[in-house]
């Protein structure tokens, strides 16, 4: 069996994923404060909320590559 | 010197008695007058030590064991053989005397205070001979078997100014402590209504000696009518206690049913009881009890305008919970619309079902145990000589109101306090 390889490049690419779902998921926190009227101090004590997010968004977006995939697999 | 559990219980009590004035009968365990000169011992003597009088024999060995208090059980009365043998065995005092007649151990000048755990129809003369032979008296719940009993003791106690405590150990509760400070600060808001039960799936029955099937009534006395209003006064006494100290008056009036519908096995008492007694301001209690369904197990809730307490879990839930924070009403909105069901035909309206809100905890977790916090008391209770009348009032209309509603049950009417029993 061969070694998988992961280019720097590769990684380079997941990392700005990961980085521009933590902005999307941030961004998200400050809509629902103001959507639902609750406190600014949340940006802070629900961080951890965002890194959820942050996972669930990179893990979609996993699966939908990974659908892509498949589909161009079969068409081939 | 306390050692240090006690002191850091001490620091919390003192919190607690900081509001003296709504529980004037905390204030004693919060002084620092613990003296442990063998002159100022108090000996304490505990008639019947059963269930319950065994584990209240517990606590005071406890008590000593720790230094919480300077007492001794100098004297111990049962009229069961193997209680009397158990209890000498194990009061942790060699030098212990041992009754079978109560009257005799009454003759003892030393002994200060007495402790009664014996059947609910044995409390009333004993605590009555226990005043007029000088003794201070901690006598367990319910007071006593018929109405007129409870109203005796209650005047000898008026008569002789000797203590009569009654063992409401709920009084001592600092959760409940905390609660009522709190509703009584107006936190709930205007209570309407307080629902307590207390529900058991089991027979109640205590086994008998092999062979002894004569013992019946002197074990399972619990059972039988002329010894005990079964789970009123065994179980509700503690509840109707709980709603009068809430409410901070007595009931104006009282209904009821019962009935023998599981434990068909020759027991005299009702295995299914449903009460509601009414305060003068519209305010309802409604209690039941059952012995053949444990789910809903024990509880008190006390319902205001603003929230809800349910005492013996420690919860409040308020009516407008506190908001979850944003992301998560979020994630909850988009699970929803993803996830809930688009109805096709069914109910147009969505029933009134409980809210699924699990509430805040009352108090901080505390590790006393209040049952002993209420010997203690006692016990500084007798080396002041007095004790808060507010104590043994509530013990009294406690044990008043769980026997008219048992009357109210029997004869299938509404009943309200007969003046001769209003104190
Ligand atoms: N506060 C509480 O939470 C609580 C809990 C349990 C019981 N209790 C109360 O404690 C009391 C006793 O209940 P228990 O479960 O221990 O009953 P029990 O039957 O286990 O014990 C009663 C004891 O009293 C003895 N006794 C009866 N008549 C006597 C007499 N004339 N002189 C001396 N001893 C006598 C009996 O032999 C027995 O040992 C009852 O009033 C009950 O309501 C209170």
């Amino acid at each position: 069996m061969h070694d998988i390889v992961i280019s720097k490049e590769r990684i380079k690419i997941e990392l700005k994923k990961i980085m521009i779902f933590f902005v999307v998921a941030f961004i998200l926190n400050i809509y629902s404060i103001i959507k639902y009227n609750t406190k600014w101090i949340e940006i802070f004590t629900q961080l951890h909320w965002v890194m959820i997010l942050t996972g669930v968004l990179y893990v979609f977006s996993l699966i939908i590559l990974g659908i892509k995939l498949l589909v161009q697999f079969f068409r081939k | 010197m306390l050692k240090d559990k006690s002191k850091r219980e001490f620091l919390k009590i003192s919190s607690l008695a900081a509001v003296a004035s709504l529980f004037p009968w905390i204030s004693i365990l919060a002084q620092n007058n613990k003296t442990k000169s063998p002159s100022d011992k108090v000996k304490l003597a505990i008639i019947g030590v059963g269930s319950r009088g065994y584990g209240l024999m517990a606590n005071i060995k406890y008590m000593i064991e720790n230094d919480s208090a300077n007492v001794e059980i100098a004297a111990v009365c049962d009229n069961y053989q193997p209680h009397y043998e158990r209890a000498i065995k194990d009061c942790g005092n060699p030098k212990v005397k041992a009754f079978y007649d109560y009257r005799n151990l009454l003759e003892m000048q030393e002994i200060d205070g007495v402790i009664i755990a014996t059947p609910l129809y044995e409390h009333a003369h004993i605590a009555i001979n226990s005043m007029k032979a000088g003794k201070q008296v901690f006598c367990e719940k319910s007071m006593a078997r018929t109405l007129d009993d409870v109203k005796a003791m209650y005047d000898t106690h008026i008569d002789t100014g000797k203590i009569l405590q009654i063992g409401h150990q709920r009084l001592f509760d600092p959760k409940y402590l905390e609660a009522i400070q709190r509703i009584k600060k107006g936190e709930i808001g205007i209570i309407g209504q307080i629902r307590a039960y207390w529900h058991r799936n089991s027979d109640w029955r205590r086994k008998l000696p092999n062979g002894r099937p004569d013992l019946e009534k002197k074990i399972n006395w619990r059972l039988y009518r002329d010894f005990s209003a079964g789970l009123l006064t065994e179980l509700g006494s503690h509840q109707i206690q709980v709603a009068n100290w809430v409410m901070g008056k007595t009931p104006k009036s009282v209904m009821g049913t019962g009935s023998i519908r599981y434990w068909k096995d020759g027991r005299e008492i009702y295995d299914n009881v449903s009460t509601i007694f009414s305060y003068n301001d519209g305010t309802q209690f409604i209690w039941d009890s059952m012995t053949s369904n444990r789910k809903y197990g024990l509880q008190e809730q006390i319902m205001g305008d603003l929230g809800t307490m349910e005492l013996e879990t420690n919860k409040v839930f308020m009516e407008s919970p506190p908001a979850a924070p944003g992301i998560r009403e979020l994630i909850n909105d988009i699970e929803h619309f993803v996830f809930d069901n688009i109805p096709i035909g069914g109910a147009t309206w969505v029933p009134e079902t409980a809210i699924k809100y699990k509430g805040e905890f009352i108090s901080e977790k505390w590790e006393m145990d209040e049952t002993k916090l209420q010997l203690e008391a006692f016990v500084e209770y007798i080396r002041e000589g007095k004790a808060p009348e507010i104590l043994t009032r509530e013990g009294y209309n406690a044990s008043i109101w769980t026997l008219l509603a048992e009357q109210a049950i029997d004869i299938g009417k509404k009943l309200e306090l007969p003046e001769k029993y209003q104190i």
